[in-house]
């Protein structure tokens, strides 16, 4: 009993969604003119493309590591994070107050597990949005997935999605669930939620690892709380 | 009527002897029509004495001591009509079932055991002096070590048959020294006759005492009453299912029977303490077997230690009617006498029924391990749903039998406040506390013979290739479960006919104390009653009021507060019916837009789940035996590692070997004893021949200054 | 037979990079006395590292061993048939060989576990040897009929398989637990659902590309990875890095162990079913992520590192305010700590759980805080000192009794531990560059620190480019896993989340 009251005593402000900055959202390298056409083979995932003396920064496969920032071309940072994408329709409106997620783990490093764990905390309070993480993939609307896909976790993953009663949607997090990653191409991965797995995607969201924010407005976008920045 | 036991006992005479002349088949399919035969008439002359129309048939006079007879009392034609219904199921169950047991020739020897053993419980219950009835108990003693002797060849089985053998000849041994001094005392072996005498002129208060702790004992060891046991839950599964059904079912009622004879037709002296002793020890055997019930896995053992728990509700409920009937309540003596043989009714429907679909179970797997089977509610469709019933009906849950008689005693026991002294209030509420944590554990117990036996995964291949027994098993069971039904269903009913059994013996008709006589059946409702029932609290009009007689209701004033009980399970039942026949339509059409989906299980992931990723019915228990360490005191698990190399376990080993609680604090401490004694006196006899010498020399001197002295 | 090198001479040999191991190589029938001799010195068995130098050549089987203050030791022993298994003695040698045989197809007697392993039979032939030159085809060949380990025979037993998809949000691990019900008799860990593959993606990168990989072996402490891969590759380069860069790699470094205790604390306190102090700890686990995320610019601290020094850096006065915030937390985890330790229902959780004894400890290799809290003193940042810990040492922080409760204590206990650290870093910051150029060179060596989890060492071998050509990462979660068995056999099925989160394991890290 003594921890509740204390808790209502000292309660942590959960930040708003908008609350963005260097904390919550460090950064990412944003599309610059590039007149002297540096090489882009530096990206070491290849995530930067040269269109009309641009240099372009495809978000799916950057894993801000932030090199292109700091060495020339020294693309401008830009406080922020690369909006969802919604690739089909979002749930319908029942689901807008209530909606439970199952979070797999693929082969992620950690650090998208873990901005998922921090969305369940306080600072983040998913709950308030009426979104809760649920033990089983027989409750569940959203499958998340994070990690690049391992051969391992493939059946699992499998089965997970199709444990998922319809109407279901999933939401690819971060740059390994997307392209692989950095793990693009290792003999023992997928190279994310490739198509040929079977699991359509329907929303995803870009980052390594996407600040919790940006899962957030994902899981909002798909659950039509909010409407889709990038709509593709 | 004595046409009736004549022709009895002449079918069964020339049946068992056809059974043996004809080739096994044929014997057989003979023994299901004398069978028949045997109960429909043991049936007839049952109602025909329950209808007190039986009369005395002399045997043989013994000079001096009065005439044997054979005289079936109002009060043993309950226990005969019982006899007759089970036998009747097992009879029919018993073509069918032994095709799976044993050679043809021992199937025969088994099946004239049966029907003449059915002949000897008849006559025991008939017997009408001390002479007959012993010496036809030791005959049934026999026959009943005959039973379990099946599976000769096996030795756990034959020496859980010699256990029970001479557990049975102990017994027998202090009920022969209990009524020699009642025929002493009344120089007659009449039953009657000692009756008589005993109330006109008590044996002296020491030896009635004698009498009845011998008595006690000695029925006691047959009926499973704490602590004399331990042989009940070896022997009753080793016989064969039939068997097992006649020995629980029929066989441990004649204990119960033998106390009544003793404690209340015989040696009847009103002290509190011996109701209130078989009281604390019934309530005590019931707390036991029902520990031992919610955590042995093998089927049958486990509805041997509820046997046990049973016959010690049964028990209980006589020792708070002797204890009322000692303190002169004789309304609330009735309440219990009517909870006792309601109790002791269910459990010769129920108990037998489980029993038989344990056997179903036994042919279907070839297993009684609850830990490899699992699963066959799917297979064995029948036998799961008989075995569902039965299950719920051993577990006190309404709408079937068990609730109404396990309700009963509650009850009883709760009226210890009209005791007026505190040691009895006392030993009331202890048993009151280890009736209803029985009752609790019962359901535990039945949750997980039912759930691990016919939910969930086979755990075995032979439990995933079961199949229903065929039909005559069936009907068997069937019979059984629409009693069961009946008896749970009508029990105001019974209830009045119960009384009357025990009115026969006690002298007031109990059932009035229970079913007020404006309920009984063609009593209109009088204006005070409905006024009495609203006082009570009852939201129910004068116009709707519930059909005469299907309500059980008991009131008495204690200082000013209404001590009051009211039950009407009929009502219940219609009202559970109603309820789930509006949830079914419910969902039928406010969910009508639900769709089910058919998904495999969820795994967590993994490719497949292991063969043996399914809860077993020793899982399930691990908790009760952790809660109770102090009665199964589960011995500390043994864990034999081997190691293929260093730091490497290649197989754990675990071994229990728990004792029996009833072994571990009487049995074994006093075997020991025993043989210490033995021992001891054995060193004087196998002496060496120096020490003989010796013995002879001093004897001699002995002699010697004896004769020289003298 | 081979001879071990004195300790007294190795001591000797210290330098300012010892990463380079002091090689001695043994053939096969030698490696077992020579094996017992190094325990008898008191060697410390930190991993085993397989290494093909040609294609179709045998494959070298590089035992690393550590002992204070010495340089290395790497027993030497080519695979060429079959070697015998050091596990009768080391029993931490158990994974690690499971480990060779399937990826390099090493042979070794006496071992009685080997196969379904890293490449799980579920999704892979047997024999594949991924690591090996040439590569055979690696296409997956799914099965369906993988059977469990089951060596439990009692009444009533069965087996409890729990994850890989866990009920939370947690790491992919697959547990099965022999039962009767109520009690573990024995657990079987399955790791490498995860596994990535990372080692074979490393052969062939540039020490800066190798980098960014290694930091993603496992996000939490991406820069303890960071720091072991670009230390080994530096000692390589023989040059040192500048003495500003080591101090904030000690900063940074200890920021992130903060963080990682932070987090072990809340998932145990989490599975004790404290969800309020379980939140906070959470929250302040957020303000520490924040706060990587404005000075270092990635909130895991991704990028920051790299082989010569830092991607970035950072004023003093940042440095200063950072410290001053890390403290702050800890000033709020400190109070929650103190309520937690007299809160009776979360002590009874934690106390006597998960036992490992000392000698046990150390015989299946712990290492890390939760060796410490069964009284293994074992601190690569103490007894290998490394860039600024040379200067600067962190205090001794043990416990006895090997519980959950005492991997807690020592869990709260480093984490103030290493905020003092960074006071003392910080208040002597040095001046200049963060970075210097490193001019490739080929060789073999091991790059070790003491990530948050415990010791991690990488053994890396360059060709003369610069470009990595086999890479082994022995990382701490690795070595802990193994104890898991330990930990959990006896226990109670409602302990056993409890003693998985008292270890605060990361799944990613060990299954790489």
């Amino acid at each position: 009993m003594s921890w509740v009251y204390s808790g209502l005593r000292r309660p942590v402000e959960a930040v708003s969604a908008e609350a963005v900055g260097r904390g919550t959202t460090p950064g990412r390298p944003v599309s610059a003119p590039d007149p002297l056409r540096t090489p882009l083979n530096m990206c070491p995932t290849d995530a930067l493309r040269s269109e009309n003396d641009r240099v372009v920064v495809d978000y799916p496969r950057c894993i801000n590591c932030l090199r292109c920032v700091r060495e020339p071309p020294s693309l401008p940072v830009e406080v922020g994070y690369e909006p969802a994408r919604l690739l089909t329709e979002p749930l319908a409106a029942a689901f807008r107050h209530s909606v439970h997620v199952r979070v797999v783990d693929a082969g992620d490093c950690g650090a998208c597990l873990n901005e998922i764990r921090q969305l369940t905390g306080p600072v983040y309070s998913l709950h308030r949005f009426g979104v809760y993480v649920t033990p089983t993939p027989r409750d569940a609307d959203v499958l998340v997935v994070v990690g690049p896909v391992t051969r391992a976790m493939e059946g699992a993953l499998m089965a997970t999605y199709d444990a998922l009663p319809d109407p279901k949607r999933v939401l690819a997090v971060g740059a390994c669930a997307l392209s692989g990653g950095i793990f693009r191409g290792s003999f023992a991965v997928r190279d994310g939620l490739v198509p040929s797995l079977g699991i359509p995607v329907d929303a995803m969201v870009a980052g390594c690892p996407p600040p919790p924010l940006a899962i957030l407005e994902a899981l909002l976008v798909l659950t039509g709380q909010v409407a889709a920045g990038g709509r593709s | 009527m004595n046409s009736v036991a004549a022709a009895f006992l002449g079918l069964t005479a020339a049946g068992s002897a056809a059974i043996l002349a004809l080739p096994p088949d044929a014997g057989k399919r003979a023994s299901l029509g004398i069978g028949l035969g045997q109960a429909a008439l043991l049936v007839l002359y049952s109602v025909g004495a329950l209808a007190g129309r039986a009369s005395p048939i002399a045997l043989w006079a013994i000079p001096g001591w009065g005439l044997m007879t054979l005289h079936l009392s109002v009060f043993a034609a309950f226990f005969t009509l019982l006899e007759a219904i089970v036998y009747g199921a097992v009879f029919v169950f018993s073509p069918g079932y032994l095709t799976h047991a044993g050679t043809p020739r021992r199937v025969k020897v088994y099946l004239v055991v049966l029907h003449l053993l059915m002949a000897v419980i008849a006559l025991v219950l008939a017997a009408g002096d001390v002479v007959s009835f012993l010496v036809l108990w030791e005959v049934m003693s026999i026959l009943a070590y005959l039973l379990v002797l099946f599976r000769e060849t096996d030795v756990a089985a034959s020496r859980a048959a010699y256990l029970m053998f001479g557990a049975s000849e102990a017994g027998f041994l202090a009920v022969v020294a209990a009524f020699v001094p009642l025929a002493l005392h009344a120089h007659g072996i009449s039953f009657g006759t000692i009756a008589r005498s005993t109330r006109v002129h008590p044996l002296a208060p020491g030896l009635s005492d004698a009498v009845f702790l011998l008595s006690l004992f000695g029925f006691g060891v047959k009926t499973g009453l704490f602590p004399t046991m331990s042989w009940l839950p070896r022997a009753h599964p080793e016989a064969p299912a039939n068997g097992s059904a006649v020995l629980s079912g029929i066989i441990l009622n004649l204990g119960v029977y033998g106390i009544v004879l003793t404690a209340v037709v015989l040696n009847p002296v009103p002290e509190l303490w011996r109701g209130l002793l078989i009281l604390v020890l019934g309530s005590i055997t019931a707390l036991v077997g029902v520990l031992y019930a919610a955590t042995d896995t093998h089927l049958k053992r486990l509805l041997a230690h509820s046997s046990v728990e049973n016959l010690g509700l049964v028990l209980t409920a006589l020792g708070a009617a002797l204890t009322f009937e000692a303190a002169r309540l004789p309304l609330l003596a009735g309440i219990g006498w009517i909870a006792c043989l309601y109790q002791l009714l269910n459990h010769s429907m129920y108990k037998p029924l489980l029993f038989l679909g344990a056997g179903s179970i036994d042919i279907a797997t070839g297993s009684l391990d609850a830990d490899h089977l699992g699963g066959l509610g799917r297979t064995m469709r029948w036998t799961s749903l008989f075995m569902l019933a039965g299950a719920l009906a051993i577990a006190a849950l309404p709408p079937l039998n068990g609730f109404v008689s396990e309700w009963l005693i509650l009850q009883t026991l709760l009226r210890s406040v009209s005791l007026h002294h505190p040691l009895p209030e006392a030993l009331f509420a202890l048993s009151g506390v280890l009736v209803a944590l029985t009752a609790g554990l019962s359901v535990t117990a039945f949750v997980r013979f039912y759930g691990m036996t016919f939910l969930g995964r086979p755990r075995s291949v032979a439990a995933a290739q079961a199949r229903d027994p065929a039909p005559s098993l069936r009907w068997a069971m069937g019979l059984l479960v629409l009693l069961c039904l009946f008896l749970g269903l009508a029990p105001t009913y019974v209830a009045a006919g119960l009384g009357r059994i025990a009115g026969s013996i006690t002298g007031a008709p109990s059932s009035r104390a229970l079913i007020p006589p404006f309920f009984n059946p063609g009593h209109v409702l009088l204006p005070a009653f409905v006024a009495q029932f609203h006082a009570l609290g009852a939201q129910i009009g004068g116009a709707i009021l519930p059909a005469p007689g299907l309500v059980f209701l008991h009131q008495t004033v204690k200082g000013g507060a209404h001590v009051v009980f009211a039950m009407a399970p009929t009502y219940l039942a219609v009202a559970l019916c109603v309820a789930i026949v509006l949830t079914a339509l419910a969902v039928r059409y406010l969910g009508g837009r639900m769709a089910v989906l058919h998904k495999p299980d969820w795994t967590g992931g993994i490719s497949h789940l292991p063969a043996t990723a399914f809860y077993t019915a020793t899982g399930f228990a691990t908790p009760i035996r952790a809660i109770f360490r102090v009665v199964l005191n589960p011995s500390r698990p043994l864990d034999v590692e081997e190691r293929l190399s260093n730091h490497f376990p290649s197989s754990i080993r675990r071994e229990v070997d728990d004792v029996y609680a009833v072994d571990r604090w009487f049995v074994n401490p006093a075997s020991r004893l025993v043989r210490a004694v033995a021992h001891f006196l054995a060193r004087l006899h196998r002496g060496s021949v120096n020490a003989y010498v010796a013995y002879v020399l001093a004897t001699l001197l002995l002699v010697l200054l004896v004769v020289r002295l003298g | 037979m081979a001879e071990i090198p004195s300790l007294q001479s190795l001591r000797g040999r210290v330098q300012a990079l010892a990463g380079v191991p002091v090689s001695v190589a043994a053939p096969p029938e030698h490696l077992l006395p020579l094996t017992q001799v190094l325990m008898r010195q008191g060697w410390w068995f930190i991993g085993l590292a397989p290494d093909q130098e040609e294609p179709g050549a045998p494959t070298r089987l590089r035992y690393l061993w550590q002992h204070d203050e010495a340089p290395w030791l790497c027993l030497d022993v080519t695979a060429d048939g079959d070697v015998p298994s050091i596990t009768g003695d080391v029993y931490a040698a158990d994974w690690p060989e499971r480990e060779a045989e399937d990826l390099f197809g090493v042979r070794f007697s006496g071992h009685p576990v080997l196969g379904n392993f890293v490449l799980h039979d579920e999704v892979w032939a047997e024999n594949l040897e991924p690591m090996r030159e040439p590569v055979r085809p690696l296409t997956p060949e799914p099965r369906m009929d993988v059977e469990r380990p089951s060596i439990v025979t009692a009444p009533g037993r069965f087996a409890f398989p729990i994850g890989p998809v866990f009920s939370g949000v947690e790491e992919s691990v697959e547990l099965t637990i022999e039962t009767v019900g109520e009690e573990v008799v024995y657990p079987h860990v399955r790791l490498f659902y995860k596994y990535r593959g990372i080692e074979r993606m490393l052969t062939g990168r540039t020490g800066a590309d190798a980098v960014l990989l290694a930091e993603r072996v496992n996000g939490p402490s991406a820069f303890a990875h960071a720091t072991a891969l670009s230390q080994a590759l530096e000692s390589l380069c023989l040059r040192e890095v500048p003495a500003r860069a080591y101090a904030l790699r000690l900063l940074f470094a200890e920021l992130e162990r903060v963080r990682s205790h932070i987090r072990s604390l809340s998932h145990t306190v989490e599975s004790t079913g404290l969800s309020l102090p379980a939140n906070w700890l959470i929250a302040a686990e957020e303000s520490l992520l924040q706060l990587s995320g404005e000075v270092a610019g990635h909130r895991y601290l991704f990028g920051l590192n790299t082989v010569g020094g830092l991607t970035l850096d950072v004023p003093d006065e940042a440095l200063a305010s950072m410290v001053k915030r890390v403290g702050r937390v800890l000033d709020q985890v400190d109070a929650l700590y103190e309520r937690l330790t007299f809160d009776n229902s979360f002590l009874d959780r934690l106390e006597e759980v998960g036992s490992i004894a000392p000698g046990r400890a150390r015989l299946v290799g712990m290492v890390g805080p939760v060796a410490r809290a069964s009284a293994v003193d074992r601190d690569v940042r103490r007894h290998q000192p490394y860039g600024a810990y040379r200067r600067t040492v962190p205090r001794p922080v043990t416990a006895e009794e090997g519980d959950g409760y005492a991997r807690f204590r020592v869990f709260h206990e480093e984490a103030r531990a290493a905020f003092s650290l960074m006071e003392e870093a910080v208040a002597h910051l040095p001046a200049g560059p963060v970075r210097v150029a490193m001019e490739p060179r080929g060789g073999t060596a091991v790059g070790a620190v003491e990530a948050p989890g415990g010791t991690l060492a990488y053994y890396v071998r360059t060709g003369g480019d610069g470009t990595i050509r086999r890479c082994h990462i022995m990382p701490p979660n690795f070595a802990n896993w193994h104890a898991v068995t330990d930990a959990l056999r006896g226990s109670a099925f409602q302990d056993v989340p409890i003693i998985l989160a008292t270890f605060g394991f990361a799944v990613a890290d060990a299954d790489r």
